[in-house]
This record gives structure tokens, sequence and C-alpha cells, in this order.
């Protein structure tokens, strides 16, 4: 390979990518070669690991839970264990020291919370060791027995199921705002200070009803089912008032210490609790079968109170927020009404009122003048008002106007009549015309000159034609200056047969 | 029919229900005034019992006479 310079990047070449590309790929091949060069020996490897691990904060203080498999003490007094659960293992180791703490052994198939660090064991030329990690432990809780515990636990949980005691429709809602809380616990526990805490935080107000009572030991579950009859009891009631709500729990402990919660006793006590009720035993992972009884299960004894006493300051702003949407509401109330008033004050009979009495003021004065003219009481008045009228009726007289028009129809008259006349005298004329050639037309004319006309007095028509009269039949003749009445000798007509003589 | 709450929560319902009533701005006039006016003291009345901080712990037992024994909880608090 050619040998260049950093000069030859300071002058741009036409082709610098290609350059560039060059230079990276041999810087490349160098740091292959220089990494080569170093190579882990085994323990290097895990002991890289060992530092990685034991850098990481998490690692070195964790809770972890699962089953126990393995549990081997040694001579030396250290315990070694493999945790498991349904899909992975882990191992682990718990040294003597710390296994004297102890209060119970670990025997396989508890369930168990351990506390510890993460660990890479170092090995020795005797006895190597794979890279593997384990667990240092330094507590071990145990949770659960697989034990006859566990076992009274699942029988008891599926007998009160099938009873229906944990049924969803037995679950009664909270009160919003209790005026008296019970308190079912001990007095001497972390729970009940964890409460009275939240109480005094939230809402002071509320009166809190304490009902002491063990709640760890052979004698906690008579304790908390005297605890929970006397919370429900009439004298209670009578003596302190209604109690609205109760919380029944403890703090935190080992499935041992909770255990009386899993009492059938306790648990149909909650149950059977006329008041409302939560269950707040132990932590968030603890469930005990109180909680499936009770109404709301919180998840520890603060987290109860806090779903039980009513916020103060939540419900100043929820009041607040009422107040507001009630003045709004009024104010729009009063804004339309307003509106509406306005609107009706527009109206005619408000802008003039007077509009709306003159009909009736008029009426009233003349009903007031009648009443005045039949009481014969203001005559003069009366009188004043009638010459009034007269003044203007005479003012108003129509005579002028009257000659006026008689004078007019006058001359409408005189025309009239010429009209007339003349239109008559063309009618004469033209009748005239009319009458001369209508005379000229006539059968009378005709008739003048020697023609006679026959005619059936029975029905006065002309008769025509010979054959129209029979012998002894009277017809009429008609003449110029007159007719004749005469009767048929004999028919004959022009053919010869039953010629008649007139 | 108008009546004095007994309750906080009693109180507060009643408002939440004059408050849609007048929200619906359905009512007459004297109706509107004279919810509103109720509604202002349900407040006054609310505001006044949660303004009650009292604190009230009694501790409730049983002695053995079975008869009741009730003592004010005199514990601190932390």
């Amino acid at each position: 390979m050619e040998r260049w310079t950093w000069d030859d990047f300071n002058e741009p070449t036409s082709d610098t990518d290609e350059v560039w590309q060059q230079f990276l790929e041999r810087l490349r091949w160098e740091e292959r070669q220089a990494s080569e060069e170093f190579v882990f020996t085994v323990s290097q490897l895990n002991e890289y690991v060992r530092g990685l691990i034991s850098d990481d904060p998490v690692l070195q203080g964790f809770w972890v839970r699962g089953e126990i498999s393995r549990w081997q003490v040694y001579q030396s007094g250290h315990a070694y264990f493999t945790l498991k659960d349904e899909a992975s293992q882990v191992t682990g180791v718990m040294w003597r020291e710390r296994l004297a703490y102890l209060q119970e052994m670990p025997k396989v198939g508890d369930i168990v919370r351990v506390f510890g660090s993460l660990r890479v064991p170092r090995g020795s030329a005797q006895h190597p060791r794979g890279g593997e990690f384990q667990i240092e432990a330094e507590r071990i809780v145990k949770e659960a027995q697989t034990g006859v515990w566990w076992q009274r636990f699942e029988e008891l949980r599926q007998k009160l199921q099938a009873e229906g005691l944990f049924d969803e429709a037995r679950k009664r809602p909270l009160p919003q705002f209790p005026r008296r809380i019970g308190i079912i616990t001990s007095l001497d526990g972390a729970a009940l200070r964890d409460m009275l805490r939240v109480a005094q935080q939230r809402h002071a107000g509320v009166e809190i009803v304490i009902f002491p009572s063990l709640v760890q030991g052979d004698e906690a579950p008579m304790a908390l089912v005297a605890a929970l009859q006397l919370a429900n009891s009439e004298t209670v009631r009578q003596r302190i008032g209604e109690i609205d709500v109760l919380i029944i729990g403890r703090g935190g402990g080992s499935m041992e210490d909770l255990w009386a919660f899993n009492e059938e006793c306790v648990v149909r006590a909650v149950a059977a609790s006329r008041i409302p009720i939560v269950s707040a035993v132990g932590h968030e992972v603890d469930f005990t079968l109180t909680d499936f009884a009770a109404d709301v299960r919180a998840s520890t004894p603060t987290a109860a109170a806090q779903m039980v006493v009513p916020d103060r300051q939540g419900w100043l702003a929820r009041l607040e927020q009422l107040a507001l949407r009630l003045n709004q509401a009024m104010r729009h109330r009063l804004r339309s009404a307003t509106e509406r008033w306005r609107r009706l004050a527009e109206r005619r009979c408000f802008t003039d009122p007077t509009s709306l009495f003159a009909d009736r003021r008029q009426l009233l004065d003349l009903l007031t003048l009648q009443l005045d003219k039949a009481f014969g009481r203001n005559l003069a008045r009366w009188q004043e008002c009638l010459n009034e009228w007269q003044r203007r009726l005479l003012a108003a007289s129509p005579t002028a106007q009257l000659e006026r028009w008689r004078e007019r129809l006058g001359r409408y008259d005189d025309a009239l009549r010429v009209a007339a006349q003349k239109a008559l005298q063309r009618r004469q004329q033209t009748l005239q015309v009319f009458a001369a050639k209508l005379e000229a037309l006539s059968p009378y004319a005709v008739l003048q000159r020697g023609y006679a006309l026959v005619r059936d007095p029975a029905t006065g028509r002309v008769v025509t034609r010979s054959a129209h009269l029979t012998k002894g039949q009277i017809a009429e003749v008609l003449m110029a200056d007159g007719q004749l009445q005469v009767t048929v000798n004999e028919v004959v007509t022009k053919d010869g047969k039953d010629a008649a003589n007139l | 029919m108008e009546r004095t709450p007994q309750t906080f929560e009693e109180a507060v319902s009643r408002l939440e229900e004059i408050v849609q009533l007048l929200e619906s701005g359905e009512l007459p006039l004297d109706e509107t005034v004279r919810l509103y006016e109720e509604g202002q003291r349900l407040i006054a009345f609310c505001q006044q019992k949660l303004a009650d901080a009292e604190r009230r712990i009694k501790i409730v037992t049983l002695n053995n006479g079975g008869e009741l024994q009730v003592r004010e909880f005199e514990g601190d608090l932390p």
C-alpha cells in the first residue's frame, strides 16, 4: 500500500470520498491488529463480569421471591439453596452468621422472599468454578407454605366462595362522607398510627371510634370477632352513634402473623358486618380471606384511611365548584328573565300605554255625558255641544254644491234630449227604407196583383199541394183585400186522379 | 319541600340536585330564586361542617362485666 501524508487530505481533490474511505479502512485494519494482541484469560473474563455486577447498585440489594427447591446446610454452617419459579432458577448461599438470625429454617417447597446481593464466586486451583452468579442472602422471609396452613387457606377460600360469601354482588359502596369511622386493630400497632395520621391530614372533623383487638396470636381470631360484633352492636349505636364505615386490619407481617385474618370465624364475622367494611391487612402483596369478605380491600392501613376519610380540601373544592355553578345558573336565569322583560317592555302597550286606554277613555267620556244628560245636570254643556255641531253642520252645508249640480244636470238634460231625438229620427228613416223593401217582398204585395193564398185554418199553414186538402174540408183563401172561407168540393190533382173542385 | 339537612351528604346531594334544576333553566323565576337561596344555605351548612376540625377519637371496649367502656384516645400522633 502506498504511503500518504496528512497533506494529501488538505488539498481537496475530485475523488476526496474515495481517499477518505481508504483511510478509514486502514484505520480499521490497524485497530484489528491491536485488539488481537489482547486476549482474556477465563479468569479475567469472569473477573470482568464480577466487576460489572458488583458495580451495579440494583444487584447489590434486592428482594426476590421464589420457591425453595433445594436447601442444604453444610458442615461449615453455611446454607446453599436454589430458588425457582415456573421457568427459571437461581442458586444462592446464606452464610453461617446470617443463618443464625433465621427464626425458622426454610424447607423445600416454601415460598420465600430473599433479600440479598448478586455475586460471581471465584474458583481456586482445586475447585475451578464456572462463570455463574449466585445470591448472597441476608434475609429469608417465608411467605407461604405448601404445608397445612396453605392448604387450609385454599380449602376455606373455596368453601366460603361456594357459599357466596365473596360475591361481588354482596359488596356495598362506602359512604362518601362518613361522620363516624370505626377502626378495629391493635392499639399498639403502626397501622393505627398510620390511619390516625391520614385522618388528621384529611379531615379531623370526622369522629373516629377505635375498637381495640388483638391482631396476632391464638386469641386474635376471637378478639377480632368480638370487636366486630361490638362495633355492629345496638349498644354502640345508642351510646356512641351510628358507625358509618369500619376498617379492620393491621400492619405487615409474615403469613403466620396475618393468619388470624384467615380464620373462618373472622372471615364470617366480616362478611356479616352490618356496617360497610374495609379490610387493610398487611402490605400490598398480602392477601387474606378477610380481604375477600370485606366490601373493599385496601392494600395497606394507610390506603384504607385515605379511602374512607373524606378529604376536606377535595370537598371544599367540590363545594366551591357547586357554588360557582349555582351562581352561574342563577345569573343565567336572571339574564334570560331580564331579556324577556325587556322584550315585553318594548311592546306597544308598554311603550305607549295611552293607546291602550284611548278607546275606553272616549267611551267613558261618552258615558259620562249620557249620564249627565240622563240626570239633566249638564244640559247647558250638551246644548253647547249641539250648537257646536249645528254650527259645523251649517258651515259644511251642501246647498251651494247642490245648486252647482242642478245646473250641471240641466245642461246634461238638454244635450241628452237633442241626442235622443236625433237618434230617433235616424231610426225612423232606416225603418221606412226597410219597410219599403219588406213591402216589395211581402206575399201580400203579390196578392195585390190577383193571386190568392190557400191556408189550412186548422194549422194556419199555407197549403201548397192539392193533395193536402180533402173533399169537404174547410180552407181559407187569402186575397189582397180580404179573405174567403171555402169548402172543398173536389180534389183534382194534376195527374187526374181525385181532382177537387173548389 | 325544603327541610334542614341532617348530614353533610344529604346537603351535598340536595345541592347537586338544585344546581342541576337551575341549570336546566326551565323553572319559574320565583322557584329559581327560592332554590337559589336554599342552595346558598346548603353551601354555608356544608362549609360549616367542613370547618369543624375538632379532633374526636374514642376508644370503645367492653369491661369484664360486659359493660361498654368509652375513653378518649390520649396518644399523640407523630
